[in-house]
């Protein structure tokens, strides 16, 4: 399976499971506060911004009341992981899939920029929604 | 692993294709454990591509037009039942992933079909255990 060409193909071999090992956690996490403490019908814009500039995780849902104080930065860097290490793992995956694929790979150089620049694009769009409930910053920036 | 459950991969070009759809039944469990890792796995990367689109209308269309997005979406029962479905994804990919890196650490190499038995059994018990959070 692994046949290592070069240094960068063990490289992203090793961050794959690494990544994928770290989601666990994180992915795992992230369910639970949105689906499990919250209930994904009950996420606001205000409530998604106690979570990303306070840390606050408040929940009225299938296991009762629930109200968790986390320093917010603790939040904030398991959001901003997740969106880092779910890109590159996913996008990672969806090439070496298609690099699987006889037809495509005359077009391996495309295909490799190809997702360079959309994990980049993907992630500065994760960025930009984590600012907008980054009260900080909504609070000069908002365009209304 | 002993030799005959090795999977050949020469190709046997487009006709000989159709002829190995039959290759389904006889599929050993670590090529279901291989399909259904890969598939699991796009589905997760597909629904990362969508959530990211939708909440980042919180950015450009502002936090009202967020919420009532996120709001009309999670209205929907199909949009409930679908998250069940994108749960489960996590869930078996998950595991089975943990299974991989295992494997890769050469823990557990003797017992392959048990762990997939076993991370299908779980992923349906975890699974089960989630549906009240995603329909109440
Ligand atoms: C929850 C924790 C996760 C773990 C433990 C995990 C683990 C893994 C591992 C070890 C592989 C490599 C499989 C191989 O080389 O045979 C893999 C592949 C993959 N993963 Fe994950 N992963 C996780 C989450 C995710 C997420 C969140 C996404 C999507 C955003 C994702 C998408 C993929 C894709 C597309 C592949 C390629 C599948 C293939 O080559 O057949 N995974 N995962
Ligand atoms: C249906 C289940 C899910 C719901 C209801 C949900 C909901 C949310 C919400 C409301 C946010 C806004 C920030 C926050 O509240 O902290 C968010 C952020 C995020 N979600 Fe999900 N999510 C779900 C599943 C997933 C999955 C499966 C992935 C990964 C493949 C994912 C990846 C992310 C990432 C990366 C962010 C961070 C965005 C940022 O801050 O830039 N989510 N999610």
């Amino acid at each position: 399976m692994s046949t290592k060409k070069s240094n960068t193909a063990g490289w992203n071999w090793f961050l794959q499971r690494a990544t994928g090992v770290a989601l666990v956690v994180l992915l795992g996490f992230h369910f639970a506060v949105e689906h499990f403490i919250v209930g994904a019908h009950h996420i606001t814009a205000e409530n998604t911004v106690e979570r990303i500039t306070y840390g606050v995780i408040e929940g009225d849902h299938v296991l009762g009341q629930i109200s968790i104080n986390m320093p917010a930065f603790l939040y904030q860097a398991t959001a901003i992981l997740l969106l880092a290490f779910s890109i590159y793992h996913g996008m990672y995956g969806v090439y070496n899939i298609l690099m699987e694929q006889d037809g495509l790979k005359k077009y391996r150089a495309q295909l490799k920029y190809f997702f360079i620049v959309f994990s980049i694009v993907l992630f500065i769009q994760g960025i930009l929604i984590f600012l907008a409930f980054f009260e900080p910053f909504w609070e000069i920036y908002d365009p209304r | 692993m002993s030799k005959e459950r090795r999977v050949e991969s020469y190709d046997r070009g487009r006709i000989e294709d159709l002829g190995r759809a039959k290759d389904w039944a006889i599929h050993k469990p670590g090529m279901w454990a291989f399909y259904l890792h890969r598939f699991t796995g796009l589905v997760l990367s597909f629904y990362l591509v969508m959530h990211l689109g939708v909440l980042g209308t919180g950015f450009w269309l502002g936090h009202e037009e967020y919420t009532v997005i996120l709001q009309g979406l999670e209205s929907l029962y199909i949009v409930r039942v679908l998250e069940i479905g994108l749960f489960a994804a996590f869930v078996f990919h998950a595991l089975n992933g943990i299974r991989i890196v295992m494997f890769d650490m050469t823990v557990g190499l003797d017992i392959q079909e048990q762990l997939f038995y076993l991370s299908i059994a779980l992923s349906f018990a975890i699974v089960l255990a989630g549906v009240p959070f995603f329909l109440l």
